[in-house]
């Protein structure tokens, strides 16, 4: 049963949905404030349960990856209709530490390497306070 | 090159609105009761300015706050892992004077989402940062040799780019094998392996990706046909 968004006349993806569309995307967005300026960047990224993870080197990400509050994006949109889906994570980042426990070392495993070349040894998690998601459909042809 | 410490490439501020003006869906960030929210929005550039349309919501309430909104638009190949993304950051307002606002309207811009009641909001390219992401496993400038002769008892994996993984790929008439990690396609005769110019093959799905892959290794311009 779709629901539409009552604003913006968007249908409301239900949060199983959107992280069945998470699972299959592998480049999302991460957003983030660094000295009270909003930014954004892209990160390639895997999904384990409701948990986004990513493994990053020494930078702003990184920075960003101590407890901040984060918005997590991944959308399909086509160019030509405009048709698609954008789902965001918003949640409280956090680095995955070595402890050796089977958990974080699944986590761990899961983030994979990355595409960027330079060493990349910071294993980071997302756990999400919201997840939420909008699709748009196709329009119909103009008569 | 410039490079960054994680050996991305640098991209000029100059660059960096090229790509821009080639794009057409991005993403702004805003801040929405206290938690960073993201949006794909549809985008023009407006002098070196990023300007979309939105609807009353956390954008808009950004932008008549004049705060600074963050954009990012980028297009990245998931395939061959390469591609680019530009991030503009500076303070957004909504498009009031007359003017700007007939400017605006020539941009012929459409919403991402229905609804109404659409303003313009521009964001002052303040900051203008991009980076590119090389395809991984680039071999060296020379390029591969387009013959490499193998024992196949012992495969030692893609000539190029050493990856394990060959795929086999059709293009009708004969088998082809396309390497998973760089994107190298290969034809087996024999004991050897030759790289396929795909401007002689008729083509298959994965045609654009060996594409690329030969213009990375300067295949099309410098070998120019089978040896």
């Amino acid at each position: 049963m779709e629901s539409l968004h009552a604003r913006s006349g968007l249908e409301i993806i239900p949060r199983k949905e959107c992280l069945l569309l998470l699972a299959g995307q592998r480049v999302g967005r991460l957003g983030f404030v660094v000295e009270d300026q909003p930014m954004v960047l892209p990160v390639n990224y895997a999904v384990q349960g409701d948990l986004v993870v990513f493994r990053t080197g020494e930078g702003t990400k990184l920075e960003a990856a101590h407890g901040a509050k984060v918005a997590f994006e991944v959308d399909d949109v086509d160019s030509g209709t405009g048709s698609g889906w954008s789902v965001v994570v918003q949640g409280v980042t956090e680095e995955i530490p070595a402890t050796g426990n089977w958990f974080d070392e699944s986590l761990r495993a899961k983030a994979g390497p990355t595409w960027i070349p330079g060493p990349t040894d910071h294993y980071v998690r997302i756990k999400p306070t919201v997840i939420s998601g909008r699709r748009l459909p196709a329009l119909p042809p103009a008569p | 090159m410039q490079l960054d410490r994680n050996g991305l490439e640098v991209l000029p501020r100059a660059e960096c609105l090229r790509l821009l003006a080639q794009s057409r869906i991005g993403r702004v960030v805003v801040t929405d009761r206290a938690l960073p929210a993201a949006f794909p929005v549809n985008f023009a550039l407006l002098d070196e300015d990023v300007v979309f349309l939105t609807t009353a919501g956390s954008k808009l309430e950004a932008a008549e706050g004049e705060e600074v909104m963050a954009f990012e638009a980028d297009d990245i190949d998931p395939v061959l892992h390469s591609g680019w993304s530009v991030l503009v950051q500076g303070l957004a307002s909504v498009i009031s004077d007359p003017e700007e606002l007939e400017l605006a309207r020539g941009l012929r811009l459409e919403p991402w989402a229905p609804g109404r009641d659409f303003q313009f909001v521009r964001i002052r390219a303040e900051l203008v940062s991009g980076r590119r992401l090389l395809p991984k496993a680039a071999p060296s400038v020379a390029g591969p040799p387009p013959v490499t002769h193998i024992e196949l008892l012992e495969f030692a994996g893609c000539p190029s780019c050493g990856g394990r993984e060959l795929l086999p790929v059709s293009d009708g008439a004969t088998r082809n094998f396309i390497c998973n990690t760089c994107a190298a396609c290969w034809h087996i005769e024999g004991s050897t392996l030759r790289r396929v110019p795909p401007e002689h093959c008729p083509g298959c799905l994965f045609k654009p990706m060996c594409t690329a892959a030969a213009v990375r290794d300067g295949l099309l311009v410098e070998v120019p046909a089978y040896r």
